[in-house]
């Protein structure tokens, strides 16, 4: 049914929401892409089952739903009312957390979150720490939505922003709410949006197009995944109201560009599309508005490149992606040489927002320059891994610690990346910056668009640069000179050093390829492929030196330059090492010092892994 | 070498073609149609397309052969696929690679010879707090090491009766 | 009209069209920048990244390559500054490892001060491609034969014939190997001699598949460097000026303001 006016949304609003409120309780499981990594569907077939056998199917709601954000605790279920939250659930836990909670309503304290801390399990889910410190304005709702039926969307109050926008607002006035609100792109580069619109409106053209960039190419971000499984009618109601703003309407359009590696993601926002259209909110005459508007959905085929804007828009037009020299703005010649806009995923999920409650609440929270809140993904050599939506201004040690709860097992923390590989590695002496997207940029690395990942003591810094230059090299689409033949000499250079066969000239050669790569690159790949290296360079030369010098690495982790051996006086006898070791290097009787032949060992770090007292040396 | 087919049903293509409304611009999705079909991109099929689309050969095989997505070498029966995202990579990603590529004897983006098995490194699967990850069948394996993905190898060879080499 | 406006190069006040070309100004007034994926008849691509300039405004700057950019009013450009050059050097060093046994490359580099490099070689030989696309490009946009193309991405690119075939299209005209600025692409004998297998017993001209007279028949075998028919089109886009025949059956508007053969 199409819904064909604002009076009728409402109605259906009030309907769905008295529907939803029927229930008696709410069970909601996480079914994101990293809960599913931890086995949540065995949890939810359990749930299924037990459900059913005691007939509870009228009386209690099983919702599947996004990411939580909880990652590292998960399978998560949370039960409502209560706000009841149980952690890393067995699907053994089933009958009785139905029979206790669901039916007694009482929480059953094994199960709840542990507080190593506090020493004390929590029961609900908002006051739980990691939870407390954030404000979830877009990944909030990912718990009470079922992200394939449109009516919870519209239940919260979803496509209201849209229909106040179509029928009370001008163009040109929603264009001022968004550049009052000072929002700038999530994907990492930061602009302001209402700037790119306003230069939209400008731009000539008979068809004009927004485009959702839901390529994510950082690896170790999941923040856009994480929107699109959880609640992708937020992009939708967003894309929509855009569209109307800058004139992106029928025979324009709109495209969601969906990264190859993301089946779920895919599979929500296709879905999501497809109700918005059966219900009349896509397509001819959205909401009685007159307004018309469809967007449609293209896959990417792996090519982090495809992230760049000009390249992205060769990729929907069936073209390998390269992408070509931006001295004319997409925004005025993009997508066909049509005035595009194109904007981060979470970009547009903020847009509903915006248009409800307007620029000035907006502003409430984050910083002057850098206003609202961000979604980053915790992740790497942290205890609390998982997505994190919070103001921006936030410290990286608040962030690291407070909320990530610090880097596991004793470990000794060494840096956290930040900004996917066009970013950079800051040491724990720039800590206190505060993450938005100007501070970090001066230091050397950038926000990016919210990967944050924590590195300990057994990361080696020269390896990780060049971990993201090899990562670059496969992705470079090979057109320009400087990065094709750049990363190529920069992967041999690197390796030379972590090989422990450096030349005097190496990382002089380093230095000039990188402000060579840095001027004359094509595109932002190029020019900011060299960011790793200088980081690490800046802040971490002495690991470098140790590699160049002395041969050495003091992580242990550059194979050729380690030697796997038992630390006498701290090893028990416990012969754990033995019984993982691949190649029978590492041996010992029980109770007895244990031994590592170093020409059978082949480095494989099982041994260091599984050693409890810290007696593997490397 | 793995038996490559030659002979293809031209009609199935036209079936793919056809569904995503022969529209040139759609060319890498069909493109990925066409290879979850087959489990790699056969000649006949992108020359098809190019006909169908309109599209010269040069620009299929082109996209053919610049998209991670697309191999051009047939997927072992069974593929695994391990993720080398940053978060994973700081976790020992490497070593799980390693570990598989040693037992099965093949480099990552390769077959083995008997077509059962299949090794493929992917940029970030987007599971990030479970890294290292490695994703069969559209499933997800968290918290991976040398140790666990060898005995996950074995388990799926009994489990789905995979010939050992 | 198009708009006049006016920019500065090296200090000197310039008159230009607005959006036009910086590449196409310099040449206009005398001043040479060096570049190797550039050619007037096709639309610049922009990879090489010899042509490198600096623009400012004000006190931002930034280097952009003279082949494409757009220049407007107020542009204030440097071809020649130190910081200029050292990029367009390095781009010319990583071609000259890239291909060591280049003589075309050799010489550039050599008259562009350039004499050694520290990028090694990426096969054992060398290379013999700098994958300035220039082949696949005139292929496409003048010849329409769509018969190269790029494939495969990073440091693994490379220019190959659709599926690694020899390909249909090719109207064994030749302008690829005659654009080549190395010994990469040749256009040599047995590729005329596919044509004859592919025809059978027609046997259309090389012209004639050009676009020059319909109909016409190879007498030669296909000898074409010994043929009179070849000659004859040789001097003919000599005279014009230009390099090869193909930009006389298959003229831009642009280019020699649109005179046709």
């Amino acid at each position: 049914m199409k819904v064909a006016s604002p009076t009728q949304l409402a109605r259906l609003k009030d309907e769905f929401s008295r529907r939803n409120a029927g229930f008696k309780c709410t069970v909601s499981v996480c079914g994101g892409t990293g809960c599913l990594a931890s086995g949540c569907q065995a949890v939810r077939d359990a749930l299924v089952a037990e459900l059913k056998t005691r007939e509870l199917g009228d009386s209690v709601r099983l919702l599947v739903t996004g990411c939580h954000g909880f990652c590292q605790q998960g399978p998560l279920v949370l039960i409502r009312p209560g706000d009841i939250l149980y952690c890393k659930v067995e699907p053994e836990w089933i009958p009785q957390i139905v029979a206790d909670t669901v039916i007694g309503g009482k929480p059953i304290e094994e199960f709840l979150y542990w507080d190593s801390k506090a020493k004390s399990r929590i029961e609900k889910e908002k006051d739980i720490p990691f939870y407390t410190v954030q404000n979830k304005l877009l990944l909030g709702d990912n718990s009470r939505i079922d992200p394939t039926d449109i009516r919870d969307y519209i239940a919260l109050g979803g496509y209201q922003a849209l229909s106040k926008a179509l029928h009370e607002m001008e163009p040109r006035a929603i264009i001022d709410e968004i550049a009052a609100s000072g929002l700038r792109g999530r994907g990492g580069g930061g602009f302001p949006t209402g700037k790119k619109w306003a230069s939209a409106v400008k731009a000539k053209g008979e068809r004009k197009w927004v485009i959702c960039n839901a390529d994510e190419g950082d690896p170790g971000a999941f923040m856009d995944e994480s929107i699109l499984e959880g609640n992708p009618h937020l992009v939708v109601e967003g894309m929509i109201i855009g569209a109307f703003a800058v004139g992106a309407g029928s025979p324009g359009g709109g495209f969601v560009y969906v990264r190859n590696e993301y089946p779920l993601a895919l599979a929500r926002i296709s879905e999501a599309i497809r109700q918005a259209r059966e219900w009349g909110l896509l397509g001819d005459n959205i909401l009685g508005s007159g307004f018309s508007f469809d967007i449609k959905i293209n896959r990417g085929g792996g090519a982090f490149v495809c992230g760049e804007s000009t390249a992205l828009m060769a990729s929907l037009e069936g073209k390998p992606g390269e992408p070509r020299a931006k001295y004319i703005h997409t925004v005025e010649h993009g997508y066909h040489n049509e005035p595009t806009v194109l904007n981060n995923v979470e970009t547009w999920a903020n847009v509903p927002g915006i248009v409800t409650h307007g620029a000035a609440k907006f502003r409430e929270l984050g910083t002057e320059k850098s206003p609202g809140t961000k979604i980053f993904s915790l992740v790497g050599k942290v205890t609390n891994t998982g997505l994190v939506e919070i103001p921006m201004g936030m410290t990286l040690r608040e962030l690291v610690e407070d909320v990530g709860g610090g880097v596991p097992e004793k470990k000794k923390f060494k840096a956290v990346q930040t900004g996917g590989p066009s970013g950079g590695c800051l040491p724990e002496s720039l800590m206190d910056l505060p993450v938005d997207f100007d501070a970090l940029t001066g230091a050397g690395s950038m926000m990016g668009s919210g990967g944050i990942i924590v590195m300990d003591q057994d990361t080696c810094m020269v390896d990780v640069a060049r971990y993201f230059i090899r990562f670059l090299e496969s992705e470079s689409c090979g057109k320009c000179t400087p990065c094709r033949e750049g990363l190529r000499e920069m992967d041999r250079l690197l390796t030379r050093i972590t090989d422990g066969a450096a030349e005097i000239d190496d990382l002089d050669n380093l230095e000039e390829i990188a402000h060579w790569m840095s001027g004359a690159s094509l595109c932002a790949l190029g020019t900011s492929a060299v960011n790793p290296v200088l980081s690490t360079l800046k802040y971490f030369r002495d690991e470098y030196m140790e590699h160049i010098a002395d041969a050495g690495c003091p992580a242990g982790v550059c194979r050729e330059l380690v030697r796997y051996h038992v630390i006498e006086e701290n090893c028990t006898g416990c012969a754990a090492c033995v019984k993982v070791c691949p190649t029978g290097a590492a041996s010992g009787k029980l109770k007895e010092v244990h031994h590592i032949d170093t020409v059978l060992c082949i480095k494989c770090g099982e041994c260091y892994r599984v050693c409890k007292f810290d007696a593997i040396g490397r | 070498m793995v038996e490559v087919v030659t002979d293809i049903d031209l009609r199935k293509v036209d079936q793919l073609i056809e569904r995503s409304g022969a529209d040139p611009e759609a060319l890498i999705g069909m493109l990925q149609d066409i290879q979850r079909q087959w489990q790699y991109l056969p000649l006949p099929a992108l020359k098809r397309v190019s006909e169908r689309l309109g599209v010269p050969y040069n620009r299929v095989w082109a996209v053919a052969t610049f998209y991670e997505a697309f191999t051009l070498e047939p997927r072992g029966r069974v593929h695994l696929m391990v993720c080398t995202g940053t978060a994973c990579h700081v976790r020992g990603a490497q070593e799980v690679v390693r570990a598989l590529e040693d037992e099965l004897m093949i480099e990552a983006g390769h077959t083995t010879d008997d077509g059962e098995l299949s090794i493929e490194t992917a940029h970030c699967l987007g599971a990030c707090a479970m890294g290292p990850v490695v994703m069969v069948d559209g499933i997800y394996h968290g918290h991976m090491t040398r140790t666990k993905v060898l005995d996950f190898l074995s388990e799926i060879r009994e489990r789905r009766e995979v010939k050992t080499q | 009209m198009v708009d006049r406006i006016e920019i500065a190069i090296n200090g000197r006040t310039v008159k230009a069209r607005d959006r036009e070309p910086l590449i196409d100004v310099c040449e206009r007034e005398g001043l040479h920048i060096p570049t190797l994926c550039h050619h007037r008849r096709l639309e610049p691509y922009g990879v090489c990244r010899v042509c490198m300039v600096k623009v400012s405004w004000g006190d931002k700057s930034k280097y952009v390559t003279a082949c494409n950019y757009p220049v407007q009013s107020g542009d204030v450009f440097d071809t020649e500054g130190e910081d200029v050059v050292k990029l367009r050097r390095m781009s010319i060093e990583a071609l000259l490892g890239r291909c060591p046994n280049e003589p075309g490359i050799v010489e550039f580099a050599a008259n562009h001060g350039v004499t050694s490099s520290r990028f090694p070689p990426q096969k054992p030989d060398g290379d013999d491609c700098i994958l300035c696309g220039l082949c696949v490009r005139v292929c496409d946009e003048v010849v329409g034969a769509h018969a190269l193309g790029f494939m495969s991405r990073g440091p693994e690119r490379e220019v190959a014939t659709p599926f690694m075939e020899h390909p249909e299209s090719c109207i064994g005209c030749g302008v690829c190997s005659t654009l080549c600025p190395t010994t990469a692409m040749k256009m040599e004998s047995e590729k005329a001699e596919v044509l004859r297998e592919r025809h059978g017993d027609i046997r259309p001209c090389r012209y004639a598949l050009m676009g020059f007279f319909p109909g016409g028949i190879c007498a030669n075998s296909y000898r074409c460097r010994q043929c009179d028919v070849d000659q004859r089109f040789r001097e003919m886009a000599e005279l014009a000026g230009i390099e090869h025949p193909i930009f006389l059956a298959r003229p831009t508007a642009e280019a020699d303001g649109g005179e046709a053969a």
